[in-house]
Parts: C-alpha cells; structure tokens; sequence
C-alpha cells in the first residue's frame, strides 16, 4: 500500500508538472502572439501578459478551492448548482445583460468582470453526469430509468448553449457527456444510437444556418475563397511550414501581425508552430496527451464511481477541448472559435481549468491518503 | 469494474490515435514550403519591375514606390465611422468604402496606390484595421512616346501589353524563394533598339500628318535595314500609359503590327523583284500599257495610258497593266513561293504584342483572278511590319534581315543578360537583283512624273515606291469609293542602301472635291518632314552603325525659363534637371532636386495652383 500511494503522490506530482509546463510555455508564447493586439489597443506591450498573469493567480487561488473542497460538497448541492449554472445561461441570452461579441451572444457582463457562463457549465455537466450516473449502478443499462433524466437536462444545457450561438462549446459538451456515459458502462447499442442521433442533429444544426455551411466546409478546401472563408486555415498551416521544425524564434512571428492578428485567442497554437516550430507544437499536443493520461489513471485509481467519472471527464475535457483547437488550426477541423486550454488569452477559461485541475489532485490525493 | 476497464482502455487508444494524428500532421504541414501559402503571390504585387530604356539610355519606363491600403474588417467594431474617416481622405465615395469592408472578406484593398499625403494622413489616423502596404507602380516619363511600343502594366505591376508583356518574365522581380533558386530572377532592365528623339520625330509626323488628311490612323517605321534595328514605329492615335483606363482598348494597339490591309502598289516591288530573280523577265524587257489589262474575260484598269513601259517606268507610274503583263509570263504559284519567302502571311519574331500575320491565300484558293491582284497587292492583307521587313531584302542585296526591338537585356549591375542582333531570315533573291529594284525605284521620285515625285530632300537619293488602295468593304461586298489606304516606302540613300521608311495611312477619306488622298503625295509629305528633321540628328552618310549627330535633343516639350511665376504648376515630366530647376530659377519658389537625370516625378503634380514660396520637389531618374 505504501508503494501505491507513493505512485499517487508521483501522478499527482505529474499532473501539475504538465499543467505548470501547459501554463509556463502558454505565457511565453502568449506574451509574444498577443504583442501586436496589445500595443495596438493598449499601448503596452505587456498588456495581455499582465492580464493573463493575474488570472493566473486568481487561478491558482481556484486550484486551491478545487483541492480543498470535499466532492461530497458539491455533491449535496448539485442541484443548487445545476438551477444557477442554467439561469446564468439564460440570463446570458437577454439583452442588456449580456454582451454581443462577433455575432455571439456569450459574455455575462457583471460591471466588474465579464465571463462566460458556458465555460462553468462545461464543468458543470462533468459533475452532474459523474453524480448522477455513479448512483444509477443497477439502472445504467436501463434507457429510461438512467440515461434519458440526465440526458435530457444535457441536452436542454447544450440547447441554451447553442442558443447563445456558441455551436463548438455545445459540441464540447455533447462529447465530454458521451465520454462520460460511455464510462459509466451504458450498452453499447445505446452509446451508438446517441452517438447517431447527436450526428444527425449536428448536421442539420448546420445546415439550417447558410453562414455555418460555408464555415464548415471551407476547411476542406480552404483555396475556394482564400481571401474569404478560407482564409485563416491557409495563414494558421502557413506558420507551421514558416517555422519548420525548430522555429523562428519566440517573438519572431511574422504572421501574428498581418495575417493572424488577435492570435492571442484561438489561433495562439499557430504563433506556437511559427515561433517555436514543430517541435514545441508537438511538445504542446504531448503534454496535453500526458495530462490526458494522467487524468485517466487517476481515474482508473480512484475506488469511487463518483470520482472515476469526475476524474476522466475533466481529462476529456481538456484534452477534446485542445485538440479540437489544434485540429481547427491545423486544418483538420472546421473553424470553431473555441480556445486552447491553459495557454490562449481568457480569465474565466484559465480559471475553471484550473479549478478542474485542483479537483483532479483532489481525487488524486484522496485516492493516495 | 473489468468491463470499465476495457472501456478506459479504449479510451487511452483514441486519446492516442487522435494525439498521433495531430503530430504526423503538424510534421507534414512543416515540411511543405511556405511559398505554397502565397495567397495573393505577395512578391508579385510588390515586386519591382525593371527599368526600360532607348538605345541612348534615355529612360522609357521606371518603377515608383507607392503605398497601398487595405483593411482587416473583422479586427473593425466601428465600420461606419471608419468608412468616413477614409472617405474623407481618399476622396472615395463613404458608401462605397462601407460595402467593402462589410463584405465577408478578411482583406480587402481600399485603395491601391494613394498618394504620399494620403498616406501620411492614413498613418495619423491609426485607424483600427487599416494599413497601407508598399507597392511599386509604373511610370512612363515620355507619356505617349513610344507608348504602343512599351505597352502598359496592371495594377498588380504585371505587363498587359507590348514590350511590358511580351517581356514580363524578364522585367518583373522574382524575389527570392526558399529553395526555389530556379526562378528567383531580379528585375532586368532592357535597351529598345528606338531612339527616342527618332521616335518623337516619328510621332509628331505622324500625329500632324493623320489629323490633318482627316485619316482614321496611320503607322511610320523607320528601321535600319541593314542591322534589322527599328529606330522608329510611331503610330497614332495612341495613349498614355500613365492614364491607360482613360483611353479606349484601341489606342493601345500597335497599328504597325496589328492592322492587316491590303498593301496595294507598293507590293508591286516584291512581285517585280520575283520576276526579276526567276529571270522571267530583265530590267530592259518592255511591256505595252494601253490603259487595260485583260486576261479572258477579266480585265484590269490601269490609272493611265502609260505605253511601253520597263520596271523603272512601272514603278514611276506605278502602271497596273505593265505589272501583271510582267506578272503573268509566271505561274501563279511561283509567285505564291516567292512571297512566302519574303515572309508574307507569317507574323515576325518581333518582342510586342498584338502582331497579326495578315491574309495571305494559300495557293489552293487562288482563283482566275488572283492572279490579276496579288501582284498589284490586293487579295492579300499585310501588316505595316511585314513591309518593312521584306524590304529589307533590298538593302542586304537579297537576304532577308529580322527586324528587332529589343537591344539587349541588362541587370543592375549593367551585366549584359541577353543581346539580340542582326539576325538573317534567309536569302530571298539572288545577288545583283536588290540593286536593279532600287535603281529602278529611284524612278518614282523622278521629278517630272514620278508617283513620289515630291519626296525630295537636299543631299538625299531616295528609293521609293507609293501605294494608293482602295478598300474592300466587307458589308457591301465592293471596295469603297470614299476611302483608300495610302503608303509610301522609301529606301535611301539610294547609292548605299541602308535606312527603310515606310508609312501607312488606314481609311484616308477623299478630299472635298471627291479627290483621292493618293500615297504618293501624303506620304511624301510626311516623309519629307520626316527626314528633313532627322537630317539634323542623324548623319546619314556614316557607313557603319546609325550615328547621331548630338545627342538629347528635346523631345517634346521646349521650356523657356519663366519671367514669373505660372498660377498653375506646369509638368515637368520628361526634362532634364538642369532644364527644369533654370524654369524656377529668381523665382520665389524652392526648387529640391532628388537624384539625376530626367524627371520622372514631380511634387506638386501638374494643374496645382502655385503659391509663392512654394517647395517644388523633382524626382530625377
């Protein structure tokens, strides 16, 4: 026993040494993606750095309360959570209250800071499911007596979150959930019959709405409109062939002040490319694949139900979340406008991922202690 | 829990297949060369073109930096406030301005090409989303000199038309490639084989020479015809190639090379000089001419009753019913032979664009007639070029010479990239014949008959020979009897052959009284204008290369020096630094010269009010 908890102690070790590296390389890269934009709105050069920093800390304070609550907390008062978490989703959709941005309507303005309630609710359904499907043992493989209840509150968050015209975060969501079920041992048959009406909805979500056709498909050919659609696929691939296999050099991105201005956001994984070369873009796709690995075992480790499904569904949703953003700017995924966890530029998403992350060493340690 | 196992464990597998997946792509994408990723071949639009010269290294066409502006409007919040501020500044109407940048673009171009206080009030306003680019524009300092020669280039810098286009790969920068040392190309500069001061003769003669016969266009050639140099090809109407877009597509055709008509008497040297060399018939030989030509039931009108007449008398007269007498002792299809090989009916070697081959029947359509018109040029289409290059056949006794353009080829540190020179077609006569057909061309400029009576200049001998053709009208199926096609050849001087002149005038309508403007007396007019100017500039009697007697001699424009100061600016473009900064001189303006040479560029541009204490700044190439 002791030699197991030893190894506890080790993935926990592990886990933040990828999160720590995640962030570490994030600010460094993030400090020189987001230079242009914060010398040109800000006149300081550092601007986004500070900003980003700060959230750091205040993250770190998250990391901590993620650590140090008790998952039979939230637990207790997962309903409580689950009616604030849908009501600030549909305060979000009334005007006034919210803020449009690029034609979504995301941000909770909260005259102190703004956030986006969808980024608490990722989270949010990763507890609800974990909850709900560990007290369904005998029921699991029952459609309607485990799945259709949480399924339905699922799909009624994903609609509040796709009404908020936010289609990536929903398809985040949808998967995490499938993640979850799928680990909670639902029947296969079940899993797949999900898996396929989630496929036919997603289609005709996109094509009822023209604007997401062409969004959609440009990536398979982004040379169709290379000034239009398919423009920021042909600059983002471009950096990682202008930056070869070690780089330019960190601050040495030509493309993050013409061609992929506001890089800082959703596209900082290209500056990475250009700046530091295939090489620390693969660093980057390992060390979210590590931390995936790590969040898994912790799982695997864990005797609860409860936290085996809380554990990896935090681990899948960082890692889909990263390689849907790395997969849009590589060119393998239709443009989605969701960020890079732990390194693009944004308070609320730093600080819920690190909030996560103090909740998978929660599990970690509690499975070692 | 085994089965949650098996699961986790497939779990960990996708994980890592998607994690596989995404690095063998990045790999790949940093494999491919970032040259793929041009969108809009960046280097292209702002690369630099070469420079274009005369033979004199007077400058034809240069390159200037330029600022461009384009927009970003997804980094944009306030669109329409920035439609505004930018449409006060550039002049663009502010609805025009906001349709773009709403459109669904990520770049658009506002403005390409603004001037330099445009810019500067851009750079100010640091508008959100806005930002000016350096491009390089086409200058064309001499205006509409030799403008259907040079061509013109596109807003992306890229050639259109003429040299700018035949020669585009040469001119146009190719800047550097990663791994593509393959095309990576400077931008070279070229020497015409023009004068320019030649050119400028040419073109006035023939400006003044179309407006006043009332003709729809005209073309003079001037060549050397024994190095195949074209000294000359001044056409009108022409254009400014700084103003392209102002000017209809026409004006930029080279008439010289992209009108086809029918020749008419001219061509009767070509048909005699066949006969002449297949020995059908001699210089001495007579023919009867009684003012009909018949051949069955066809016949031929002849302008006159000329009697017997020899080749000379047929080129004095220009006699119809000598010419096909002479013609007709051959088969139509010698003929035929012979003008293919004085290169009839095939378009040249020449660097331009826009060159047709003209009609020439193949010898299988030939009816009855053909020949009763071929040899009197008709039934046949040529282009003024075509002439000109067969002609030469008379100045190198027999072999035909391949007239050229371009002088040579030169990158920036004057290294000789590619030269071209005399270059021979082929033989076309044997030896002795030229000298026959210019001795009997002499004949035409006799001063007591001849068809080219009136060409006449001091000290020179010319060789020559007039056309007058009527013109077939396509939509009533006759020829017009309102307008012809008049030209006149020359070949001078006449005891050395070496210089060719040849002008056309297209669509020369009949004077007042229904006269017609024949070939013989307009372009004779025009050729003595002509010539007698050239005679001041160039020494004709040199033996060797053309010689020019004092060089730069001004162009086209003659400034005094001003008394006092013009309310307007005048235009500068195209004087010599020393020329334009005297014009200001005890003026009270500031005169700033930048570099040497001519001007290319002047601040403010011409038609702005003047104000005194004013800074005239001049860019010098």
């Amino acid at each position: 026993m002791k030699k197991d908890s030893h190894l506890q102690n080790n993935i926990g070790i592990a886990l933040l040494a990828s999160v720590i590296l995640l962030v570490g390389i994030g600010l460094g890269f993030l400090y020189s993606a987001s230079q242009p934009a914060s010398l040109k709105y800000f006149n300081n050069q550092f601007y986004y750095l500070i900003k980003q920093g700060i959230f750091f800390i205040i993250g770190i304070f998250f990391f901590m309360a993620g650590f140090f609550i008790k998952i039979e907390f939230y637990k207790k008062n997962i309903k409580f959570i689950v009616v604030i978490t849908l009501i600030l989703l549909i305060v979000t959709l009334i005007p006034g209250i919210s803020k449009e941005v690029a034609g979504g309507r995301r941000w909770l303005n909260l005259v102190i800071f703004q956030f986006q309630p969808s980024e608490i609710a990722k989270l949010v359904v990763i507890f609800y499911l974990s909850f709900v499907l560990a007290n369904k043992k005998e029921f699991i493989e029952d459609f309607y007596k485990g799945i259709l209840p949480p399924l339905l509150l699922v799909g009624f968050i994903s609609f509040l979150i796709l009404a908020e015209n936010d289609f990536s975060t929903t398809f985040l969501v949808l998967v995490t959930s499938m993640t979850i079920f799928f680990l909670a041992g639902i029947r296969l048959l079940t899993f797949f019959m999900l898996i396929g009406v989630g496929g036919i909805a997603g289609v005709l979500m996109i094509f009822l709405a023209q604007y997401r056709i062409t969004r959609f498909f440009a990536f398979l050919n982004p040379w169709e409109d290379p000034l239009g659609s398919g423009w920021q696929y042909i600059q983002s691939m471009k950096c990682f062939s202008l930056g070869k296999f070690f780089g330019k050099g960190i601050g040495e991105s030509a493309q993050k002040s013409f061609a992929l201005p506001e890089a800082q956001n959703d596209y900082i994984f290209a500056i990475i490319g250009e700046e530091g070369g295939a090489f620390f873009a693969i660093v980057v796709v390992l060390l979210f694949t590590a931390f995936a690995f790590i969040g898994l075992n912790i799982a695997k480790r864990s005797k609860d139900k409860t936290h085996f499904l809380l554990a990896s569904g935090i681990a899948s949703l960082v890692f889909i979340q990263a390689m849907v953003n790395i997969g849009v700017v590589i060119g393998i995924l239709p443009s989605t406008g969701i960020t890079l966890p732990f390194i693009s530029a944004g308070g609320t998403s730093l600080v819920i991922f690190m909030f996560a992350c103090g909740v998978l060493f929660n599990i970690a340690h509690k499975e070692a202690g | 829990m085994n089965n949650v196992n098996i699961r986790l464990r497939i779990v960990l597998i996708i994980v890592s297949l998607i994690s596989l997946t995404v690095i063998v792509r990045i790999i790949y994408l940093s494999l491919i060369d970032s040259e793929d990723y041009n969108i809009f071949e960046k280097e292209e639009y702002m690369a630099k073109r070469g420079d274009i010269f005369d033979r004199n290294g007077h400058l034809f066409a240069i390159s200037d930096e330029l600022d461009s502006i384009y927009a970003l409007p997804f980094e944009m919040t306030a669109k329409k406030e920035i439609a505004a501020k930018l449409s006060s500044i550039l002049n663009i109407k502010e609805k025009t301005i906001l349709e773009k940048l709403q459109s669904k673009k990520n770049f658009i171009w506002i403005k390409r090409q603004i001037n330099p206080n445009q810019a500067e009030r851009i750079v100010k306003e640091k508008i959100k989303g806005v930002y000016l680019k350096k491009e390089y524009k086409r200058f064309y300092p001499n205006k509409n000199l030799a403008s259907q020669i040079l061509g013109f280039c596109d807003i992306d810098n890229r050639g259109v038309e003429g040299i700018e286009k035949a020669l585009d790969s040469y001119l146009i920068q190719n800047l550097n490639r990663e791994n593509r040392p393959d095309i990576e190309q400077e931008a070279f500069n070229l020497t015409l084989t023009i004068d320019a001061n030649i050119q400028g003769f040419a073109e006035y003669s023939i400006r003044n020479a179309v407006i006043s016969e009332k003709a729809e266009s005209g073309s003079l050639i001037f060549v050397d015809g024994k190095t195949g140099e074209i000294l000359a090809m001044a056409n009108y109407p022409d254009f400014d190639p700084n103003f392209y877009s102002n000017y209809n597509q026409k004006n930029f055709r080279n008439t010289a090379i992209f009108n086809q008509y029918e020749p008419g008497s001219v061509f009767k040297i070509f048909t005699i000089a066949s006969l002449l060399d297949y020995n059908a018939i001699t210089k001495n030989d007579f023919f009867v001419c009684d003012g009909v030509y018949h051949k069955g039931n066809l016949k031929v009108k002849c302008t006159g009753i000329h009697g017997p007449q020899n080749i000379a008398g047929i080129f004095k007269y220009s006699c119809n019913d000598a010419t096909l007498q002479a013609a007709n002792r051959i088969e139509g299809k010698v003929l035929y032979g012979y003008l293919k090989t004085f290169g009839f009916g095939e378009t040249s070697s020449l660097l331009l664009t826009g060159e047709q081959s003209g009609l020439f029947r193949d010898i299988s359509k030939w009816t009855d007639r053909s020949m009763l018109a071929v040899p009197i040029g008709q039934e046949i289409s040529v282009n003024a070029m075509q002439m000109v290059r067969a002609a030469t056949t008379f100045v190198n006794d027999g072999v035909m010479i391949d007239p050229f353009i371009v002088k040579n080829i030169f990158d920036d540190n004057k290294k000789i990239i590619k030269e071209f020179s005399r270059t021979e077609i082929r033989r076309v006569l044997r030896k002795g014949v030229s000298k026959d057909i210019i001795k009997a061309m002499e004949s035409a400029t006799d001063e007591i008959g001849g068809s080219a009576r009136r060409l006449k200049i001091e000290g020179i001998n010319f060789a020559a020979k007039s056309g007058t053709a009527e013109i077939f009208d396509p939509k009533t199926n006759k020829y017009s009897d309102k307008e012809v096609t008049s030209s006149l050849i020359t070949v001078f001087p006449a005891e050395n052959p070496r210089y060719i002149a040849y002008v056309v005038f297209h669509n020369v309508y009949h004077d007042e009284e229904g006269r017609v403007r024949w070939g013989g007396i307009i372009g004779s007019n025009l050729l003595n204008n002509f010539i007698t100017r050239l005679t001041g500039y160039v020494d004709f009697g040199s033996e060797n290369q053309i010689t020019v007697k004092q060089k730069d001699v001004s162009i086209s424009k003659q400034f005094k020096k001003l008394s006092k100061l013009p309310e307007i600016m005048p235009d500068l473009i195209g004087l010599s630094g020393g020329d334009a900064e005297s014009i200001f001189s005890n003026l009270n303006v500031k005169v700033k010269i930048n570099g040497a040479g001519l001007v290319y560029k002047q601040s403010p541009e011409d038609g702005t009010t003047l104000t005194k204490g004013m800074e005239i700044v001049l860019y010098l190439k």
